[in-house]
């Protein structure tokens, strides 16, 4: 009888020892523990924003007017800089808080944090709160997206959780999104739900493609920079699909995103299909204006290469991250994952003018997930090959005791 | 153009020509079972040449060529692992068909290199030090602990003597001596911020930017780990692990803030230890999908091996 029989590490193994009740409860608590420490530690802590006051004020204001830019000249400002799912999210818990205005200075730009802080303009502390818990509560969505995304791949519930921890401890998530009230917490939440329903509905034909489309339209309304992965999974599906779906799932796909974009941000519908396009144009116009606004600033004189260095430094690792893509191209979730994350993170990058935590964010947060994946599922293979070599070595009648 | 400035850019380009050569050595001396061949089955085509070639651009990107501010010792430490670790690769990279005595001037070799560096650079005296530690540990029985003995008081003997010889020009031999401990201590042979964020936005960029902190790829180490120990029996891991190993451990231990982008041996480390693995199961992996389109053509008839190893793919 072999009475050193060989640890294995294998899911039997584990599940010897907890049973799926007591996991689930295991894993819950760990990931509440870590967000808790991390993001909810963080928006309680870090001190007042500079944007805060604005956003208050943008959430405040309703999103558009029929009488045109004349009537509220800032209201068009609003709508141009980001879409209107921030404003509607950080709104709905203003008024049910009750509040429906601030008496408190705007921020004025031109000026010191400082400077702003002494004269009053900034949230107050109960409202500043429940919006950074707004942001808790999404950013806890999108780990716990991500962790199903990687169960969902790995089978396995305790690898799926350690792929979550260095989204989770990623500083520029926890420091710089997470406290900052803005749309980029939002942003990141429907970026895992779009990767989350795309390795769902990868297989599901055209159900798959219309739920996708319209997570895709909640993507871009939080920020325009979420249309880079709908550009991925418009690639992704004319290349896989068969036959005319090639070109019709990913029209599909465009139709519906642009149908919710256009249902949440009303200042496209104020007039024609003219009208809409000088709004679109002139958002575009805006974001090159603010990139020069920014660059006049000290903090805001980098060069391009020195951006790109800090803004993205897990490039360094482009190699391995290769090696892993290549090693499991055969994999269906290898290739969502790959056409979500590639787009976002390269376009991203390239037009990321200031290395800010919340514009650096986006860019490492799918590249975090696509090697999470992709290493766990190496780091799988190797426990399994080492469980096996260990099964073998005891059922070999020359080494068994 | 200063005459310090002129070789920090010498000292770091020969740094990258030898771990160019390091990688190259790699590539070329791979047999089928990852063991080296001898020189005369080796496979080499052009191509070869340009296999290694993506391992490095992130150290060429980080190293500041064109700022004008002079770091021999930041460059020389860089140039001295690079030499190091190109002489470790040596010792391995052999057919097997050496007599004890071509080992016994290999070793010599690799034992005069490590004095040399320990001389030029007694601040890095713990990596020539490891390097003589592991390839003895792993040499014992035929070498034995009296020589292993030897060769590592050889190389603290070095650094002795370049203090001794420093002592000429500073207060005393004692100010010396404790100024090398505060020197190794402090890891300030490993720490390059000054030159590689020297007189560029590079440091306004870490002072305003994300913010990722000094370990921010440490999430990444388990998997990248489990890349490299599958090339655990091929000829180069003993070199290549341990001499990344031992730098990433006296960097991470001793520099108070070890950035990444900040410590180019660090990043030579890196970039050797788990981009040359990923090189080659990107290669095994291209190699493998050929075969399989070859079989599917010509059936299962061209199974028999080509006596190539792994080569070919880099064709």
């Amino acid at each position: 009888m072999n009475v050193f029989r060989p640890i294995s590490l294998s899911a039997k193994a584990v599940s010897r020892h907890f049973s799926p009740a007591s996991r689930s409860i295991l894993t819950a608590a760990v990931l509440a523990f870590c967000i808790g420490r991390t993001y909810l530690y963080q928006a309680l802590v870090d001190p007042p924003s500079i944007d805060e006051r604005t956003w208050v004020d943008r959430s405040l204001k309703p999103l558009w007017c029929d009488e045109g830019i004349d009537c509220y000249p800032d209201q068009y400002y609003y709508a141009r800089h980001h879409p209107a799912f921030a404003r509607l999210a950080y709104r709905l818990v203003l008024h049910s808080m009750g509040v429906y205005e601030l008496d408190r200075p705007m921020a004025d730009y031109d000026h010191s944090w400082e400077w702003n802080l002494e004269r009053g303009a900034y949230p107050p502390l109960e409202i500043e709160m429940p919006l950074r818990l707004v942001n808790v509560a999404f950013l806890a969505g999108m780990v716990l997206l991500v962790y199903l995304g990687l169960k969902r791949i790995l089978a396995n519930r305790f690898l799926a959780l350690a792929g979550c921890l260095p989204i989770i401890f990623h500083p520029p998530v926890h420091t710089g999104v997470c406290p900052y009230i803005g749309a980029d917490s939002m942003l990141l939440f429907w970026m895992a739900a779009f990767w989350y329903v795309w390795l769902l509905a990868s297989k599901r034909g055209l159900g798959g493609v219309v739920v996708l489309g319209v997570t895709a339209g909640f993507l871009v309304s939080t920020k325009v920079n979420g249309a880079f992965a709908v550009l991925g999974a418009c690639i992704y599906y004319a290349v896989v699909a068969r036959g005319i779906r090639r070109l019709l799932w990913p029209m599909i796909l465009v139709a519906l995103a642009a149908v919710v974009f256009v249902v949440l941000n009303p200042v496209y519908r104020a007039g024609d299909f003219r009208w809409a396009f000088k709004v679109l144009s002139d958002t575009i116009a805006l974001l090159f204006e603010l990139k020069e606004h920014t660059a006049d600033y000290d903090w805001g004189r980098c060069s391009r290469a020195e951006t790109l260095l800090a803004a993205f430094p897990y490039w360094f690792f482009y190699l391995p991250t290769l090696a892993l893509a290549v090693r499991y191209r055969h994999e269906r979730w290898m290739s969502v994952t790959v056409s979500w994350a590639l787009p976002t993170v390269l376009l991203n990058w390239s037009l990321i003018y200031i290395p800010f935590a919340k514009y650096a964010a986006p860019i490492s947060v799918p590249f975090l997930v696509l090697f999470s994946a992709g290493g766990l599922c190496l780091l799988q293979e190797a426990f399994h090959s080492t469980a096996n070599h260990d099964i073998h070595k005891a059922g070999d009648p020359e080494t068994s005791v | 153009m200063t005459a310090g400035r002129v070789i920090t850019i010498a000292l770091a380009a020969g740094a990258l020509a030898l771990l160019y050569a390091s990688c190259l050595l790699i590539f070329l001396r791979r047999g089928p079972d990852g063991r080296c061949p001898s020189q005369r089955q080796a496979h080499r085509t052009a191509w070869t040449f340009l296999v290694p070639v993506p391992v490095l651009p992130p150290l060429v990107i980080y190293i500041p060529w064109s700022k004008l501010f002079p770091a021999v010792g930041d460059a020389g430490t860089l140039f001295l692992s690079a030499l190091l670790l190109f002489t470790w690769l040596g010792l391995y990279a052999r057919g097997g068909a050496d007599t004890p005595k071509d080992e016994k001037v290999l070793l010599g070799r690799a034992l005069a290199v490590a004095v040399l560096c320990a001389l030029i650079k007694p601040d890095m005296l713990l990596l020539p030090l490891a390097m003589v530690v592991v390839e003895c540990l792993r040499r014992r029985r035929s070498i034995g602990p009296r020589l292993l003995a030897k060769a590592a008081g050889l190389i603290v003997l070095a650094g002795v003597v370049r203090v001794a010889v420093w002592s000429l020009v500073i207060p005393s031999a004692w100010f010396g001596l404790v100024e090398l401990a505060r020197r190794i201590l402090g890891g300030l042979a490993w720490d390059s911020q000054g030159w590689i964020l020297s007189g560029s936005g590079l440091r306004r960029v870490y002072e305003y930017g994300p913010s990722f902190g000094a370990y921010f790829y440490w999430p990444l180490l388990v998997p990248l780990i489990v890349l490299l120990y599958r090339y655990r029996r091929e000829w180069w891991f003993v070199p290549v692990s341990a001499w990344s190993a031992t730098i990433f451990i006296l960097t991470i231990a001793l520099v108070r803030k070890p950035y990444l982008a900040g410590c180019p041996a660090l990043q030579a480390a890196m970039l050797l230890a788990f981009g040359v693995p990923a090189l080659l199961a990107i290669g095994d992996e291209y190699t493998a999908a050929r075969r399989e389109v070859h079989i599917s053509r010509r059936g299962a008839g061209s199974l028999a091996p080509t006596g190539k190893g792994y080569a070919h793919w880099a064709r």
